[in-house]
């Protein structure tokens, strides 16, 4: 089978998935629901695994599509590595986040629904993956725009939920439309959309005119797609309130569908970009990561804590793109996939235990309940902090040196800013996790070396006991037996414990440790990524060890102050103190200036317009055909009391005439005597006047 | 045994000619029949007596289903790869002495090609819709079924028609009805928007017919005037769109120097008829009969409106307007352009401030339409293609609205978006028809609504003659039409379930007539959705050859 039709077949098996299950929502039991839908999954993982083996790379399969006159417009599946990867990374996510849910949302009215929109939303960004033209991207991108609405306000009757919903849909549009008019250009100044063709036509550029400002204005208005897809600056908006969502589907949104469009769009099209573009995308991608973090180390939601980090996290993907190093910000996608959705499906799983609260500040010492949910949480936490030995250092630290790389080539000292401010962010994200992992699952006793030093022992002994029971074979049978027994009863005992639930974060957590991607937890180059992806950097082991320090000082100070912070805040408010404090809490007030400035003006003037439009349009319609009624009306005065009146007045007349020149005959001698003598006066007065 | 096979051979030989002769026959007056079947059933309704009223509505079906099957298969034995005219039949009608200013020649001509096959597919389509959907219609049946069938009749001779006079008789034909249809079937205001929508189309037509008038006296017929030695006047399209038919020094002729108030005689036509044509298509600012029409009107006559008619002037515009004139036609992008432009934004700004769901779709489809006009202006391939295959798609998508906005009427007798909220929990069904439809007038991609935006802005961005702006204030029209549909979806769809005046119990999701139509509909938009060559395939030559005369 060639790839092209096992991505067919695939899609066809999501769309089955999405159009059954939709139909047969009610009727079907969850298991049955869930099960389809995670056998319809896994074929894909299958799939996705065997066209890595199968043949092609690197190849564009087209079929035609249209024609309109002369000009064709094909399918174009693109296959090559990048394909590949997110193929199977979205996929895999995609499962977990399946299995997760069968427990999560247990028991929900609309369980067949929500199975079925995670169908179509995987469909729709695996579109988006294997699409090898700007025309089939921006299908898929629009539904993938769909599916989170839908899934977004999943809970329809929750205004709240609908609210983010359309927010979330309109402030994509508005990037969308940026988006549209850059492939709009495209197809002009290069005739064709698609990609493959487009990247070879602006490598044979030359250095000027790949800078000239066209080629800048394309870039950044295909930067506009992935500005709101990808919550950058002036469009992050939506993201926070994208929570009122349920949390497997903040999963995947945050970590292999959504927002990983964005940063999948840019890495495409990269050689496209001209170095202004890059330089902006630099430059906003930082102050997205500044201003994501910030926002984060304040927040007491679970999950819009997350979501914050999310930002920041994009940001620097974002960053990464911009500095040149696409391979390094890809990683940085990988990895970040892994941790941020094992860290949304145990923050799933802590808001299930504490039956639907999301306030951190009510949280504490779960560490105890859930403690396989602690672990997870924990693991996942400590590689968003660039903690080493965790996936999330090893893409942090890349990207990281490859933006001191870029700064040292640009003219200006200036430009250091960019790698410094990443640098001092990621500090901030160990800080904001630290916090979180202390309010949700520690107490104010704890202590974390002794957390360390214990969870070391409980592994050191477990391991020993292992490798004891291994050796000592021959000496003791059955002590060895009875060993294994326990051992069993032990993990049947564990496995009772772990649930679904459980169990996807903890494939989460393992994917986001260091070694599943490296052998040398402290060297990205010696990971199987950049074994199939070239590296664009060279290593600076000084900025590692700076970013460790950094990492480590971040956690260490989010130790001490939330420790503190923790007394203070047992009321209920919201907000938390101080004035800076409650800005950032708000995101920067950036949702109510837009509906200040945009929202507010375009429901106050389009009544205005509507009025304009009835009584002044319509008003000058209606007045032409009452001006035409009285015209009409005058036409019929007119007539009646001039023409028709004028014609009386001849009838009048003569019938006056007649009835004086009747009194004339009456039959009377003297009568006539005296008309005879007049006429002759009369006559006789003529004669002689003439 | 011989003997026999040749029997059998002869008779089968028979047979295959009664069978090619018998096609032969239909094929040439397929287009025919797709007129007179309506008018046919027209009549046979009104000799039928009262007491049948039930058959009323299944003989206007049947008309229908029976003129949509033929429409198929006009489509399929559509020949993609030819410009002109296919299916072309051709009679001698009216030949009338002018005297010194020779001869007036009109013809029962009709045909199709790529322009208007696509617009020929969207009325078999939309008229059996409208025919389901007056199923609800109790009052006066037999009146109301004579009318439609006759309707239907005069909407398909109009995109078929290839005479000007033809065309224009069919034009005006179809006021008549529509104005019953709505002056009798229609809601509370509906004698003002009967008598308006009439006053107010007929004067667009008055200036058509000026322009036709004309015309007619500025070409001649160059086959014939050659026979028979006198100029023979036409009204053939095919001889109109030809510059080498025009008279020396008629008025018409592109060379003519004559002026009208300070004008040349061919600007001053194109004026009239972009009037005229924009009053029917509508383009702001000659819109304000199109809400009240719409509101007034009944369901299935408002599908018919908002799916058909208003293609009938984008369709004028195309082959008339532009077609015969594209010397100005060149000079009046900017115009066009930014009739289309205003008509995006200000149907949209229009849309979005009603608080009646009907009045609200019928300004979103004034939006729409202004992608028609856009697309057109740009003169490119792109464009023009976009403008037809969004003709169509609105088509769908307009008459899959109203009949959404029907749903709500016929239940509650009321159609204010406030008076409504959470009908998704009670109408499920309901509910997935308003998604495809609200998303697919909203551009959604696999949906008919994007290709049509995508291709006419596109075309906008390609045109040499109009700048890159004019097509980027038409985004904002996107955004617009976005806010509009998701806010009405949220307000009357989302949220716990409520109507006022406890009409809870009235809301009953859809029976089968209503699945089947709005279920069809939506399976169609999907369909034209993926597959666009559906529609670009038949319009691609025909475009292309359009395009060679600018």
């Amino acid at each position: 089978m060639s790839a092209d039709l096992v991505i067919l077949i695939n899609i066809l098996f999501y769309l089955f998935g999405f159009s059954f299950l939709l139909y047969k929502r009610n009727q079907l039991s969850e298991q049955s629901i869930g099960l389809l839908s995670i056998i319809i999954n896994f074929i894909g993982i299958i799939f996705s695994m065997g066209i890595r083996l199968s043949d092609i790379s690197g190849d564009v399969i087209s079929y035609n599509w249209f024609y309109i006159s002369d000009k064709l417009f094909t399918i174009d599946i693109l296959l090559n590595d990048l394909t590949y990867l997110m193929y199977f990374l979205v996929q895999f996510i995609a499962l977990w986040v399946q299995v997760f849910s069968l427990k999560y949302m247990q028991g929900d009215p609309s369980f067949g629904r929500f199975y079925a929109y995670l169908n179509l939303f995987i469909l729709a960004m695996i579109g988006i993956i294997i699409s090898g033209n700007l025309l089939m991207i921006f299908m898929f991108w629009e539904l993938v725009g769909l599916c989170s609405y839908l899934l977004v306000g999943f809970w329809y009757e929750k205004k709240s939920a609908t609210n983010a919903a359309m927010k979330a849909f309109l402030v994509n549009r508005i990037g969308d439309v940026g988006f549209f008019i850059g492939i709009l250009l495209v197809y002009r100044y290069f005739g064709t959309l698609d990609v493959t063709a487009i990247i070879e036509k602006s490598q044979v550029m030359s250095a000027t005119s790949m800078n000239s400002p066209i080629m800048t204005t394309i870039g950044l208005l295909l930067f506009c797609g992935c500005i709101a897809k990808s919550a950058q600056l002036p469009l992050q908006v939506w993201l926070p309130d994208a929570m009122e969502g349920p949390t497997p589907v903040s999963a995947l949104i945050h970590a292999a569908t959504m927002v990983a469009a964005g940063i999948f769009l840019m890495a495409r099209i990269e050689p496209v970009l001209s170095p202004d573009t890059h330089l902006v995308m630099a430059i906003l991608g930082m102050l997205t990561m500044f201003f994501g973090a910030c926002s984060a180390l304040v927040q007491y939601d679970i999950k819009k804590l997350l979501a914050f980090s999310t930002i920041s996290q994009l940001g620097l993907m974002v960053v990464g793109i911009g500095v040149g190093a696409v391979n390094t910000a890809l990683f940085h996608l990988v990895t970040h996939a892994f941790f941020k959705a094992g860290l949304f499906l145990s923050a799933g799983a802590v808001i299930q235990h504490m039956h639907h609260e999301q306030d951190m500040r009510k949280m504490g010492n779960l560490r105890r309940e859930i403690p396989i949910i602690y672990y997870t949480f924990t693991i996942c936490a400590a590689a968003l902090a660039g903690i080493p030995f965790f996936s999330g250092f090893l893409s942090k630290d890349a990207i990281l040196v490859a933006s001191f790389e870029w700064a040292s080539h640009q003219p200006k000292q200036i430009y250091f800013i960019i790698p410094t401010v990443c640098l001092v962010v990621s500090g901030l994200s160990a800080y904001y996790m630290m916090r979180q992992v202390f309010l949700v699952f520690l107490e104010r006793e704890d202590n974390p070396l002794e957390l360390i030093s214990s969870s070391a022992k409980s592994l050191y002994k477990n391991v020993a006991k292992r490798i004891e029971g291994i050796v000592n074979i021959e000496e003791d049978e059955e002590r060895q037996q009875a060993e294994i027994r326990h051992s069993e009863e032990d993990l049947f005992g564990f496995l009772s414990k772990v649930g679904s639930m459980e169990f996807s974060c903890i494939i989460m957590a393992i994917a986001s440790i260091g070694f599943v991607f490296a052998t040398n937890p402290f060297s990205p180059e010696s990971s199987w990524f950049f074994q199939t992806f070239h590296n664009e950097t060279k290593s600076y082991q000084w900025i590692s060890y700076i970013a460790i320090l950094v990492a480590l000082n971040g956690v260490l100070l989010g130790y001490i102050f939330t420790k503190d912070e923790s007394y203070q805040l047992n009321n209920d408010e919201l907000e938390p103190k101080g004035e800076i404090a409650n800005i950032v809490f708000k995101n920067y007030y950036l949702s109510d200036i837009y509906q200040t400035v945009f929202v507010k003006p375009l429901l106050w003037i389009s009544p205005k317009i509507n009025l304009f439009d009835r009584k002044i349009i319509d008003g000058l319609v209606n007045s032409v055909g009452y001006l035409i009624v009285v015209w009409a009306s005058l036409n019929h005065w007119f007539e009646r009391n001039i023409i028709d009146s004028f014609v009386d007045l001849v009838a009048n007349t003569s019938a006056k005439i007649g009835s004086y020149t009747r009194q004339i005959q009456n039959g009377k001698a003297q009568t006539y005597i005296i008309t005879i003598f007049v006429c002759l006066v009369f006559m006789m007065i003529l004669l002689m006047v003439k | 045994m011989k003997n026999r096979e040749k029997i059998f051979n002869k008779r089968n030989v028979c047979g295959q000619w009664t069978i090619d002769y018998g096609l032969k026959f239909m094929n040439n007056f397929l287009l025919s029949a797709l007129i007179f079947l309506p008018l046919a059933g027209s009549v046979m309704v009104l000799l039928l007596p009262s007491t049948y009223r039930d058959s009323f509505r299944w003989i206007s079906i049947i008309v229908s289903v029976i003129n949509l099957l033929n429409i198929i298969s006009l489509y399929n034995n559509f020949d993609i790869k030819v410009s002109n005219y296919q299916f072309v039949e051709q009679h001698e009608w009216i030949r009338m002495s002018l005297g010194n200013l020779g001869v007036l020649s009109i013809d029962y001509l009709l045909g199709v090609d790529g322009i208007n096959m696509p617009m020929l597919l969207l009325s078999g389509i939309v008229l059996l819709i409208g025919s389901i959907s007056s199923f609800t219609i109790e009052y006066r049946q037999k009146a109301y079924h004579s009318l439609y069938l006759l309707l239907s009749g005069s909407i398909i001779g109009c995109f078929v028609s290839l005479d000007f006079f033809l065309f224009f008789l069919f034009f005006e034909f179809m006021l008549l009805p529509m104005y019953f249809l709505i002056g009798i079937w229609g809601g509370e205001r509906r004698e003002y928007a009967a008598i308006k929508f009439f006053i107010y189309t007929l004067v667009g037509s008055i200036l058509i017919l000026i322009v036709m008038i004309g015309l007619s006296m500025s070409v001649k017929d160059s086959f014939f005037s050659q026979e028979s030695g006198r100029t023979v006047h036409t009204f053939d399209f095919r001889q109109l769109a030809d510059f080498k038919n025009y008279i020396a020094h008629s008025i018409l002729h592109p060379f003519e120097k004559q002026m009208i108030f300070g004008i040349s005689a061919r600007l001053f036509a194109f004026i009239l008829l972009i009037v005229g044509f924009g009053i029917k298509l509508p383009s702001v600012p000659f819109h304000t009969w199109l809400p009240d029409a719409h509101v007034e009107a009944p369901t299935p006559v408002s599908v018919v409106l908002a799916g058909i008619l208003l293609k009938v002037g984008a369709y004028g515009f195309i082959r008339i307007a532009y077609g015969f004139f594209p010397d100005i036609a060149f000079q009046f992008t900017y115009i066009v352009a930014g009739a289309g432009v205003i008509s995006i934004i200000y149907g949209a700004f229009n849309a979005l401030a009603q608080e009646d769901l009907k009045k609200m779709i019928a300004y979103s489809s004034i939006s729409h339409m202004g992608f028609v006009l856009l697309g057109l202006a740009s003169l490119t391939v792109e464009g023009v293609n976009g403008a037809i295959y969004q003709m169509f798609g609105h088509g769908l998508l307009s008459a899959m609205l109203f009949l959404v906005a029907g749903v709500i009427y016929d239940r509650t007798h009321n159609r204010l978006i406030e008076n409504f909220r959470g009908l998704s929990g009670a109408m499920p069904y309901f509910t997935l028809a308003v998604a495809v439809a609200f998303f697919g007038a909203l551009g959604l991609p696999t949906l008919p609504g994007f290709m049509g935006e995508f291709f006419t802005i596109l075309g906008g961005f390609q045109s040499e003659i109009l700048p890159n702006w004019v097509s980027m204030i038409a985004m904002l029209g996107i955004v617009l039409s976005a806010a509009y549909f998701l806010w009405t979806l949220q307000k009357m769809f989302f949220g716990t379930f409520w109507a006022n005046r406890n009409q809870e119990v009235n809301m009953k999701d859809l029976d089968f007539r209503e699945i089947v139509m709005l279920y069809s509909l939506s399976a169609l938009s999907i369909i034209f959705g993926i597959f666009p060559s559906l529609i670009f395939d038949i319009s691609g030559e025909s475009v292309k050859a359009f395009l060679n005369g600018f």
